[in-house]
């Protein structure tokens, strides 16, 4: 136990924009952290930051407590820190297992290795049946999965899904939920989530962390933050007792 | 099965084909053809494996060619040995276009590399020397004639030559199947993809790309001594120009970049036509086979945008299913 990802005071102009402003927060080894808030409050831009794909104008990144600011995204894969981006990018023309590969190349010269690792890894996803369609006549779910394949093929620590859940049906996003905890349980990576779907970030963090126009408002736990006002003010917009429904 | 005797007919064909037919005219396009594919596939390795469509790979043939050539007349050096500078010095320019433009996505790439070549191009054109050796500008270089002397790369009659580039085309494509089936191979695709979901991946990126670059560029400069050997004339507005670049570029597209094989499809389709329409066409019609050329180019991409290797496959694939289907009836 300890901590895995720390950030302190991090903070990113984009012009005289202040996309994240002055942003401290940590995470836990073994532990989903969910990131919430609404449309343009940051979350997307802190990823990057921590995924090394922005520099950030102020502020550090600890990753396993050694100082990360600033790395480059090849060298924060490495690392063990893995992303998938909100809007899915495969190598379309690629089928699924050389998706896969490609992440399982960051650890290892052999192709062979990387093609038994790539299809254990999508044996856990549940893509085993389509390893060797292209990726870009895959179904959105399970592309989504693809997305998720490939970040666990790079063998990481800490894992950043940025809206996974995003354009599924209810039944999709269950599945992929189930398979984000599992990722926690079975393999013990840690995971930060951005995610709209509120039932599901309830039911996966172990903790949650409101950003709001690239501040910090709130940080506790799901049934904490359902119930504090500031949260429930600048994103939730419900009711106290509608919101602790859904939480149940 | 079928594909290895296919390969291995194609092989024995190409390899008896001046035991058979001996016409000069026929030997010089033959070689002029296995010229093109050999620079082609050099160009395709940076433009098909991992996606850098570069305009100025004539700059590369021509760094190759002035070179070995300026090297021979100077220092007496032999091209076989020539070749391999002016390869490593071609290789250095593309690190250093690689340096200026892979940090950036987009088209900044494609329209330096236009660029290199244009100023490269202009440069020698207006020096009659460059670092003290004569280059002559735009009168070109004459290559030293020292008649069959296999030592210094020179041969009587075309045959030697015609081995010559084809062994050369024959170790890209072994390097092109190679460099595919490698780890290098699989993050190329990935770069050719998406760069920043590649980078997400843990590839480094620009080291990647620097290293097609490089092959490329080092691949098309030991052509371009091959070429200067073989015409023993560089003339500089050939050799570096848009044109030049721009036939290595098409002929891959229009084979087919994504395949091992498809430059090669490429020139033996693009390099006779070419050669034909001009002859019919050029004298009473000036222009009109370039017009007819780009028209049959600009069909291929709009319908074919695969290259066309990619029906060729489906035909092969469509054979191999007819086999398995009649086997097991």
């Amino acid at each position: 136990m300890g901590d895995m990802m720390r950030v302190e005071n991090l903070t990113k102009a984009f012009g005289g924009v202040l996309a994240v402003k002055d942003v401290s927060l940590s995470l836990n080894d073994g532990e989903i952290l969910g990131l919430i808030g609404p449309n343009g409050a940051g979350k997307t831009t802190l990823f990057s930051m921590i995924a090394g794909f922005h520099k950030p104008t102020s502020g550090e990144v600890f990753f396993k407590r050694e100082k990360i600011t600033g790395i480059s995204p090849n060298n924060a894969c490495k690392a063990g820190i893995a992303r998938t981006f909100q809007i899915v990018k495969p190598f379309g023309d690629l089928s699924a297992l050389e998706n896969v590969m490609i992440g399982a190349l960051c650890r290892t010269n052999s192709v062979t290795v990387a093609r038994k690792r790539a299809h254990e890894v999508l044996d856990f996803v549940g893509l085993a049946t389509k390893s060797d369609q292209v990726a870009h006549k895959l179904t959105i779910c399970d592309r989504k999965r693809l997305e998720m394949a490939r970040a666990l093929g790079t063998g990481p620590q800490l894992i950043l899904l940025d809206e996974v859940m995003a354009g599924l049906n209810p039944t999709e996003s269950a599945e992929v939920a189930e398979l984000v905890k599992r990722i926690r349980d079975e393999m013990g990576i840690s995971l930060l989530v951005i995610e709209h779907v509120m039932s599901v970030i309830m039911y996966l963090s172990d903790r949650i962390c409101v950003l709001d126009h690239g501040e910090l408002i709130a940080t506790g736990t799901p049934s904490e933050i359902v119930q504090n006002e500031k949260v429930i003010k600048s994103y939730l917009g419900v009711r106290r007792s509608s919101a602790q429904n859904r939480s149940n | 099965m079928l594909k290895t005797v296919l390969v291995l007919a194609c092989c024995v064909g190409i390899l008896a084909l001046p035991l058979v037919f001996d016409g000069p005219y026929f030997l010089q396009t033959m070689i002029l053809i296995v010229f093109f594919a050999y620079m082609s596939c050099s160009w395709n390795i940076l433009g098909g494996l991992a996606g850098q469509v570069s305009l100025g790979h004539s700059a590369f043939a021509g760094i190759g060619a002035y070179t070995s050539t300026l090297a021979f007349m100077y220092l007496g050096l032999s091209p076989w040995f020539g070749m391999i500078a002016g390869g490593l010095i071609a290789g250095l320019f593309a690190l250093g276009i690689g340096c200026a433009c892979f940090r950036l996505k987009g088209t900044y790439f494609t329209l330096s590399t236009i660029a290199f070549g244009a100023v490269l191009r202009i440069f020698v054109l207006a020096n009659n020397s460059i670092c003290g050796l004569q280059t002559r500008g735009a009168q070109g270089l004459i290559v030293p004639l020292k008649g069959n002397m296999p030592s210094v790369m020179q041969f009587a009659g075309k045959t030697p030559y015609y081995y010559l580039i084809v062994v050369m085309t024959g170790m890209v494509i072994l390097l092109t199947i190679f460099i595919r089936n490698s780890k290098v191979g699989y993050l190329l695709s990935a770069i050719k993809a998406n760069q920043d979901a590649a980078a997400s991946l843990g590839v480094n990126v620009v080291a990647y790309k620097q290293l097609a670059n490089f092959t490329s560029a080092f691949l098309t400069a030991l052509g371009g001594t091959f070429y200067a050997q073989f015409i023993l004339y560089i003339d500089p507005n050939r050799i570096f120009g848009l044109d030049f670049a721009l036939e290595f570029v098409l002929i891959a597209i229009i084979g087919g970049q994504s395949a091992t094989l498809g430059p090669v499809l490429g020139a033996f389709i693009l390099v006779p036509i070419s050669d034909v329409v001009r002859a019919v066409l050029g004298g009473t019609y000036p222009g009109l086979h370039v017009a007819l050329y780009g028209a049959a180019m600009m069909a291929i991409i709009m319908f074919m945008p695969q290259g066309l290797i990619k029906p060729l496959g489906h035909l092969g694939g469509l054979f191999a299913k007819q086999r398995k289907a009649t086997s097991t009836t």
